[in-house]
């Protein structure tokens, strides 16, 4: 930018960050408060949350790990929303592209190694963004609203997901599919960890998306059409198309993220591969306010309040709710700051 | 208790009472919209509010009703002071509002929609059956004619405006303002309306009609009001007052500011339409056959009362509504039903009627507002990607050639005066150096000087040779500027005058004309 914006943007990130930082401590205060009422030290139970999460290589791999879908599925929300659509379907959008991953790693497919790891790229995302396209048609054609058709698309997928699973491609021996081929194992980053390559696909991704959005023609309609259709319209720009291309890109994006988790963790299609992803990818993408860069660092925090809780109801016995509790209240404050900052 | 409701007891026959709006000035930034107005509303008498778009009479409206404060002036009844800050109040007050859109829940009936959020409702359970004989006596004593068990979005628009009628009359509304009430309805429900409205007066209502449609004013009121630019310019009996001059008071004689202009010297054809059709929605006419020319090197001015065709008119050019029947040709090329980027491509600028909504994106910067139209044209883009530095250059020069009064191109286009916005947004559409530009209300909501300057700048196009359609609500700008006027009513041309006058205008707009000769 600019030697004058420099300043500015400066001034702006510090007081996000003030901000940010009063959130956590006003979130932290009242959570301790609950902590206290069932007994806990919250001070004990803070220590334990950042030993967990950042206290080893293994609870620094896991917060990666946890991360890595959820980028992609905030991605995936954001590119969606930056056209002024929701897409609410992130998760089963996950499993579509799990299910290709499988199904081309799981021997169905005879690839030669070197290509299997590629096809089941492609075949991820072409998968999300084929399972996305149909809402989005049903939206622009029809009119049907895009957050009911992806919300209950999810419930599909998930269901589709189960079928193969118990059936075509069971393995016999766990609630999974049978495994994919070795050639379509995604290398571990750090020896030792679950961290993968998938996460410098979803790095990848993050700055891809964020300059699209800057600096493309495609990203410059894409922005145009959430911040004023009609104008956009008036213009002269294809606004359904773009909005078309918008949406099956997020659907292509949020298959990426079930494409790791099977090639990178699982090297199979096991029950209940996502615990919400999807879902998690719209808060991420709202805390983020819908910017790619800024998504992977709310991705990584969420990532280890997630880990670092965890560790904590280990070491404390302290139920999980809590924990979801102190999430939740996190996320509460740091919007309604926004709706705030929006009224002045 | 709840029966004691005054609309439903009033068995003593009407009592005289007089409401008044007094000195009532309301401005929104730098537009006046009333000055100065004051408007009474006696027992038993239909009044007429008159004036085109814009003059202010949905504002003082909205005021009596409680839903804007006053800058200054007060509301009086028989001469005491009323204080309405809110509808609540209003309606307290024995005010009530018939809005052009209908504020009814239509998932529910008649009868509980009549009773919502009134006494009669009661205070936990739903009584229906108690209150719906005195609900059937009511709409049978103004003969309007409802079936309270109906859904309300099975209703026809007609029906549904006699329960919003009977719903204020309901909540005990002697002073009614109807806002536009025959806009959406058929020349029959129009009649009906009439029927039920005389009743009323004849049992001591008292009824506001805020509309632009002359003859119905004639027809139905008693006095009739005429606002324009937010003045009052007068009230009169109605039988006292011929239909040509409230017509002249309307759109106001014209004080041509003498804007220099050269001799007309029109060139080739740029722009013809050939018997246009475009289906109407809500109640408006559509475009029915409409035929246009417009020469190179000419202003063409659409007059016509808003909403007998003027935004299909633009939405056919510039391919924004899809065109049912007939051709457009702009410059030897069938443009019907093309795609907007192709048209606009194909040498149109358009200047849209709503500058915010449709014009500019208010929460971008300036540089981003620039290159709209063209963000695909080569030297904005290379590959896909825009070329920053070439539109920061690109919004400079616009800044520059139309003297744009901002903090610079990263300017948020919200951050300027609507003056420097449509500054703007006409510095990026002749940058693109049309063959046609279509000028849709392009002073709307601007102060004097911005006016002249628009004018000056539109000129200066004509006099280089562009074809320019000028669609105005204001008589006076399009008198100022037009080399020929286009009359536009109910989607067709009623006319086109080579040396038009207002009289001339306005007797096309109202379809007089063709009366007279009949």
């Amino acid at each position: 930018m600019t030697a004058v914006a420099a300043p500015k943007l400066a001034a702006a990130m510090r007081s996000q960050a003030v901000l940010g930082l009063g959130l956590v401590v006003i979130s932290l205060t009242a959570a301790g408060l609950v902590l206290l009422a069932t007994g806990v030290n919250p001070l004990r139970a803070y220590v334990e949350i950042l030993r967990s999460a950042f206290g080893s290589v293994d609870a620094l791999s896991e917060d990666l790990v946890y991360a890595t879908p959820v980028i992609l599925t905030a991605l995936s929300v954001i590119l969606a929303f930056r056209c002024g659509l929701w897409n609410i379907g992130a998760d089963g959008q996950l499993y579509l592209g799990a299910i290709a991953a499988v199904g081309l790693g799981f021997n169905h497919v005879d690839l030669p190694g070197p290509l299997l790891l590629p096809a089941m790229i492609v075949g991820a995302f072409v998968a999300g963004a084929a399972w996305a396209a149909i809402p989005a048609l049903l939206r622009l054609r029809f009119g049907a609203s895009e957050v009911i058709v992806t919300l209950m698309m999810n419930f599909l997928a998930v269901t589709l997901a189960t079928y193969l699973i118990g059936g075509p491609w069971a393995s016999g021996i766990t609630p999974a599919t049978g495994p994919i081929a070795p050639a379509g194992f995604l290398p571990s980053l750090v020896p030792g960890t679950r961290v993968n390559a998938n996460l410098l696909v979803a790095l990848a991704a993050a700055a891809g998306l964020a300059f699209v959005m800057k600096r493309t023609v495609f990203g410059y309609r894409v922005r145009t059409i959430g911040a004023n259709i009609h104008a956009a319209r008036f213009a002269g720009m294809n606004v359904d198309r773009v909005r078309f291309l918008s949406f099956a890109g997020a659907g292509g994006l949020a298959g990426l993220a079930g494409f790791g988790e099977v090639a990178g963790i699982y090297h199979d299609l096991p029950n209940g591969l996502s615990p919400g992803y999807g879902y998690t990818g719209i808060v991420v993408a709202l805390l983020a306010r819908l910017d790619p860069l800024w998504a992977v660092v709310v991705a990584f925090a969420l990532g280890a309040l997630n880990v670092g809780s965890g560790g904590m109801q280990r070491a404390l016995g302290v139920p999980v709710s809590l924990v979801s509790i102190i999430e939740a209240l996190l996320i509460l404050l740091i919007l309604g700051t926004r709706l705030m900052e929006r009224r002045t | 208790m709840a029966f004691d409701h005054p609309a439903m007891t009033i068995e003593d026959g009407p009592s005289p009472w007089r409401l008044a709006a007094v000195g009532i000035t309301k401005r929104y930034g730098p537009l006046t919209a009333n000055d100065a107005v004051t408007l009474d509303l006696r027992a038993g008498e239909i009044h007429a509010v008159l004036g085109e778009n814009g003059a202010g009479k949905s504002t003082i409206m909205k005021i009596l009703y409680g839903m804007e404060m006053p800058d200054a002036g007060t509301i009086e009844r028989d001469g005491q002071p009323l204080i309405i800050r809110s509808p609540r109040d209003a309606i307290a007050a024995g005010i009530g509002m018939v809005h052009q859109h209908f504020m009814l829940v239509p998932t529910l009936s008649v009868l509980e929609n009549l009773i919502l959020g009134t006494p009669l409702s009661g205070r936990f359970m739903v009584r229906k059956r108690a209150v719906r004989a005195k609900l059937a006596a009511l709409a049978a004593r103004y003969r309007i004619d409802v079936d309270l068990d109906a859904r309300v979005d099975e209703l026809s628009v007609g029906a549904q405006q006699r329960v919003e009628i009977l719903k204020a009359l309901v909540r005990g509304a002697r002073a009614l303002i109807l806002d536009e009430p025959t806009a959406v309805l058929t020349p029959r429900e129009v009649e009906a309306l009439g029927d039920t409205l005389r009743e009323l007066c004849a049992e001591g209502h008292g009824i506001f009609i805020v509309t632009h449609k002359l003859a119905e004013v004639m027809r139905l009121s008693d006095r009739v009001s005429v606002m324009r630019r937010g003045r009052l310019i007068g009230t009169w009996p109605t039988a006292a007052v011929a239909a040509d001059d409230l017509v002249t008071h309307m759109v106001g004689r014209s004080l041509q500011a003498a804007v220099p202009r050269t001799a007309r010297a029109p060139g080739a054809l740029m722009l013809e339409m050939q018997a246009i059709h475009v289906p109407g929605q809500g109640g408006r006419p559509g475009l029915r056959g409409l035929d246009l020319r417009l020469a190179a090197g000419e202003i063409l001015g659409i007059a016509g009362v808003d909403g007998n065709g003027q935004q299909e008119l633009a939405d056919a050019i510039t391919g924004l509504r899809r065109v049912t029947s007939g051709e457009i040709i702009l410059d030897g090329e069938a443009i019907t039903n093309r795609p907007t980027a192709t048209i606009l491509a194909s040498g149109l600028a358009h200047v849209p009627e709503d500058r915010h909504r449709d014009a500019v994106v208010l929460d971008f910067p300036l540089t981003d507002n620039a290159v709209l139209v063209d963000h695909a044209r080569r030297g904005i883009q290379r590959r896909g990607l825009v070329d920053q530095g070439a539109v920061t250059r690109f919004t400079d020069a616009l800044i520059a050639a139309f003297a744009v009064r901002c903090s610079g191109p990263q300017a948020a286009m919200r951050s300027l005066s609507g003056g420097n916005q449509q500054r703007f947004v006409l510095a990026r559409e002749l940058s693109r150096q049309p063959k046609v530009m279509i000028a849709m209300q392009p002073t709307r909501g601007l102060d004097v000087g911005a006016i002249s300057e628009v004018h000056a700048r539109l000129l200066e196009q004509r006099d280089a040779g562009m074809a320019i359609l000028l669609v105005s609500a204001e008589l006076d700008e399009i008198l100022a500027l037009s080399d020929r006027v286009a009359v536009l009513r109910e989607g067709r041309i009623a006319g086109v005058l080579d040396h038009p006058s207002v009289e001339a205008i306005g007797a096309l707009m109202l379809g007089t004309a063709a009366e007279q000769a009949a």
